[in-house]
């Protein structure tokens, strides 16, 4: 967990202005919720803090470091989609993996941690099912 | 002429009279109303025309390559559908071949090495394939996910390269491949690209890859964002996303990419003619084996042939077995987001 700040945070997209000089800043632990008509720049801004898409100015910083310039994978940040993202072509073990595996876990800290994460979801039979 | 008139008056004392008709029809119309009461039986008839049209229209070159092939060399100026010389009866006096010569597919071996040409062509058909994927699934990526200026005219212009004849890249390839060139001197034995798989590979690469890059280009954009997005987030690279999520969702693209530019390479005679001075050790592939039958007073026709339908049965087999592939990809593929 960290501090999440935003700073003169601006994105255009070629004649769109979809985020126009945000400054937040989110303490470590508070819970914030954004809300407003679609086409206001909610998703733009949570794509610019995962690091989807980069902002055309300012700058967001996580825990105190600067991250404007790093992809996703180097923020340390976990995100939840508003479609489901399953992979299609990995079976239900894979899907849970996968991000582990990216981040060479050994292959016992692995099991044990998607065993721990499929008994909470109630998929623990099911490991090597296809999404459907 | 005279029968249409006769049809026409018919028609019309039919109407006249306005009572149920008892025509005495010709074949024609009698299997013309046929298939008016019963349409799906018309339908059935003319696939199977269709389908037999084709099936004898490829496969007949087959058949013939095959008679040529097995027909005895002494008889070769006589070649019919079936092999010259060919008699059953033979088999009765214990003669297995019947009068014809299923050895030449032995000879294909041992007049020349023509393994090792099959195996150039296979390694030079290969490598070709792997670069072109690999290259075409980067510009896929880009031109089917990104968005940015200038995308349209740089499409256009992969078009455009793809336009140009083979031939016209030719001569100044060929002047290239010959010049000696110091920095290539470790890896190659007189520093030139003549005589070696990379004077193949490399214009090949080039050549084929438009098409590819237009295959994978769609493929890639039909993948949702959110599956990108989500693998970026999980810890890869946008190219870790595009090896280990969009690549393997448009197996069936990719192996359709590949197959067209093996068969394509595996079939090209310009280069591969041009390329080598046409001795197997010097990476000539298979076009240049079946060149070598023909000698100064002698042409082996028989021979030819049997080697054109050994080389050919490789890459059938692997077109079968990668199409089985293409289809259950395409079935199976049914994406959700």
């Amino acid at each position: 967990m960290g501090n999440v700040k935003l700073e003169h945070m601006t994105k255009r997209y070629d004649d769109v202005t979809a985020v126009d000089d945000m400054n937040l800043d989110i303490k470590d632990g508070e819970f914030v919720t954004f809300v407003g008509p679609s086409g206001c720049g909610k998703s733009t801004t949570m794509e610019t803090i995962a690091g989807l898409t980069k902002p055309t100015e300012g700058t967001i910083s996580i825990s105190g470091r600067d991250v404007t310039n790093l992809p996703p994978k180097d923020r340390g940040i976990s995100m939840v989609f508003q479609n489901i993202a399953l992979f299609p072509h990995m079976d239900v073990f894979d899907n849970i993996s996968f991000g582990l595996r990216l981040r060479k876990y050994d292959d016992e800290e692995i099991q044990r941690r998607v065993d721990r994460a499929a008994d909470i979801v109630q998929l623990e039979n099911m490991q090597d099912r296809m999404p459907e | 002429m005279s029968l249409e008139q006769t049809d026409g008056q018919k028609v019309y004392t039919n109407d006249d009279d306005s009572e149920e008709p008892e025509i005495d029809r010709g074949l024609f119309e009698a299997w013309a109303a046929k298939t008016i009461k019963n349409p799906k039986r018309t339908y059935k008839a003319l696939f199977y025309t269709a389908t037999i049209f084709f099936l004898v229209t490829t496969l007949f070159p087959f058949y013939w390559l095959f008679m040529v092939a097995l027909t005895p060399r002494r008889n070769l100026q006589d070649v019919g559908l079936v092999p010259s010389g060919f008699d059953p009866s033979l088999l009765a006096q214990g003669d297995l071949t019947m009068g014809t010569n299923p050895g030449v597919f032995l000879e294909v071996f041992t007049i020349i090495p023509f393994h090792r040409y099959m195996f150039n062509s296979f390694v030079i058909a290969t490598v070709t394939t792997i670069v072109v994927i690999i290259v075409a699934s980067l510009a896929g990526y880009v031109f089917g996910r990104l968005r940015f200026p200038g995308k349209g005219p740089l499409m256009l212009l992969v078009l455009i390269v793809s336009f140009f004849p083979p031939a016209a890249f030719f001569i100044p390839l060929n002047d290239l491949f010959n010049t000696n060139i110091d920095i290539l001197r470790p890896i190659l034995a007189d520093g030139s690209l003549y005589n070696t798989p990379y004077a193949m590979v490399v214009p090949f690469s080039a050549i084929f890859m438009p098409l590819s890059i237009f295959i994978l280009t769609t493929f890639y954009s039909q993948i949702p964002d959110g599956l990108e997005d989500a693998a970026r987030i999980e810890g890869t690279t946008r190219l870790g996303a595009l090896f280990r999520v969009i690549m393997p969702l448009s197996a069936p693209g990719v192996a359709t990419a590949g197959v067209l530019t093996f068969i394509a390479v595996y079939n090209e005679f310009f280069f591969s003619f041009l390329m080598t001075d046409g001795s197997a050790d010097n990476w000539a592939p298979i076009v240049d084996g079946i060149l070598q039958y023909q000698g100064q007073y002698e042409v082996l026709f028989n021979v030819m042939a049997a080697a054109s339908i050994v080389g050919v049965l490789p890459v059938a087999i692997l077109v079968v077995v990668a199409q089985e592939k293409i289809v259950s990809g395409l079935t199976a593929g049914a994406l959700k987001e």
